[in-house]
């Protein structure tokens, strides 16, 4: 290039003398400057010149070949708004409408070319500003993004099918899980001795936690985290219906809302509430029943999970880190795996704290998946 | 058989606790991650350690059957997604899980076995030796 041009460019400086048409920049607007030739000629978007109306005046070579066109002069001094679809018609108006006051407008549409070859535009359409500065043409800059479009479109259809895919791999888990639950309540319903009843109805109620996940995994279409409160508070309701069918325990729930956590918490989280409701129930509250509160909140940088009732209290000497009982062994190993803090206290009855940091979700699957 | 069983899954690992526990093997510990994998195997030297490759810390079972080999440390890899075509530098073999006791047992028998240099014997279905 060997124009040392500056300053204002021709096409605005001179707008009365702009021919209309298109093709060559030299036959047309550049034939004023070699630099403006040079710029339309290799520009590869199309550029546009209108008048304030918005009616067609100019169309650089490069854009002839983008938009198909043979014969640039069937468009002279028609509105621009004709040669876009119906549907986009009133972005196109509106577009011109800001530009002739003096402001840019930015869209990207759908706009078949003249032979029918479906195009994605991105389109910048702004004011052309005289020596006084106020608008005297319209410059409309058309960027071809057909193959991002389609490559947005690709990937839209495959986050699509994954999120079909997930949807239905947890519908099916749950199912699965919930057969499973189904073929231990028929078991623990034919067991005539109490102990064994109360096993299977243990396994019963530990599997119903993992399909509970599942189930709220595929309720919400989520697919990595799952909101806490609503969770915890389900759980409260399915574990005591499992040992608790008579009713005699009253479960009161105070878990705000909006706390979300990635499955590689919740799920041991869920699983450790549920062994600690249970305790309750097993030792807690003997015929008369009772109450048990779950209360889930976020303070600070911590989640704080606490589950107590109103029943005999801990044993004397108890200790969270010496348990004994599969239960509270089952507790202390998911404790330490979430890295949470467990205590105890008494009185009255007996109340469980679990505090740990409030991390966002990592995205890792639910225990077992992926490479574990 | 004293054994080390580095595992994410805290459920999971107590099973696999018990069903060696069962069978007269002692669990030497439980490590979730790279660091605690190498103090305990450092600690307590253990005759085997079963290494998941997904861990707390990412997909570090990989470098702990590495760095345990160089401690002397036999490995089994125990996953979900054993890889016919990758063998790990350091372990005796890959069993895929869910693995039930009667196939934990016996892949702990073969895998002595092979680091004794003995004939392996029948190998359990899962059992992958390198």
């Amino acid at each position: 290039m060997t124009s040392s041009f500056h300053g204002t460019l021709p096409l605005a400086a001179t707008p009365a003398t702009t021919p209309f048409g298109g093709g060559h920049a030299k036959d047309g607007l550049g034939a004023q400057n070699p630099l403006v030739a040079l710029m339309l000629d290799n520009s590869p978007d199309c550029l546009q010149l209108l008048d304030l109306d918005g009616r067609f005046l100019f169309m650089n070579g490069p854009g002839l070949a983008l938009l198909e066109i043979d014969d640039v002069t069937a468009l002279q001094n028609r509105p621009w708004s004709d040669l876009w679809p119906a549907e986009v018609a009133d972005t196109v108006i509106a577009s011109v409408g800001a530009a002739s006051g003096g402001e840019a407008m930015r869209f990207s549409a759908f706009g078949p070319t003249v032979k029918g070859t479906a195009k994605w535009w991105d389109v910048v359409v702004s004011p052309v500003r005289g020596d006084d500065g106020s608008p005297v043409q319209i410059l409309c800059a058309l960027r071809d993004i057909t193959e991002l479009k389609r490559t947005e479109t690709a990937l839209k259809d495959a986050l699509d099918a994954k999120e079909a895919l997930l949807y239905e791999v947890n519908h099916r888990v749950k199912n699965s899980l919930a057969l499973v639950t189904s073929l231990l309540t028929l078991q623990s319903s034919h067991a005539k001795e109490p102990k064994l009843k109360q096993t299977l109805d243990e396994a019963r109620s530990r599997i119903g936690v993992v399909a509970q996940v599942h189930q709220r995994l595929y309720q919400t279409n989520r697919h990595n985290d799952v909101e806490l409160g609503p969770f915890i508070a389900d759980i409260g309701q399915d574990v005591v219906g499992v040992f608790d069918p008579q009713g005699r325990v009253t479960v009161e729930t105070d878990c705000e809302a909006d706390i979300i956590l990635g499955l590689d918490k919740a799920v041991p989280l869920a699983l450790l509430t549920s062994e600690l409701i249970t305790n309750s129930l097993k030792y807690a509250f003997g015929e008369k029943g009772g109450i048990l509160r779950i209360a889930l909140h976020r303070r600070d940088d911590h989640i704080h999970l606490r589950v107590c009732d109103n029943g005999a209290g801990l044993p004397d000497g108890f200790n969270v880190t010496g348990m004994g009982g599969l239960g509270m062994r089952i507790v202390g190993a998911l404790t330490r795996q979430i890295r949470a803090q467990l205590s105890a206290s008494n009185g009255p009855g007996a109340c469980f704290d679990i505090v740990f940091p409030a991390e966002p979700p990592k995205g890792k699957g639910t225990p077992g998946d992926g490479a574990g | 058989m004293k054994i080390l069983i580095v595992e994410d899954e805290a459920l999971v690992a107590m099973a696999m606790e018990s069903y060696l526990a069962g069978a007269g093997h002692t669990v030497v510990g439980q490590a979730d991650d790279f660091d605690t994998a190498v103090t305990l195997a450092e600690a307590t030297r253990p005759d085997l350690a079963l290494v998941d490759i997904n861990l707390v810390d990412g997909d570090s079972g990989v470098d702990v059957a590495s760095q345990l080999n160089k401690q002397s440390v036999p490995c089994l890899i125990v996953t979900s997604n054993c890889n016919p075509h990758r063998q790990l530098d350091g372990a005796v073999g890959c069993l895929q899980k869910p693995v039930n006791q009667s196939i934990l047992v016996q892949a702990v028998a073969v895998a002595r076995r092979k680091v004794r240099g003995l004939p392996v014997g029948d190998v359990p279905r899962g059992l992958a030796l390198y």
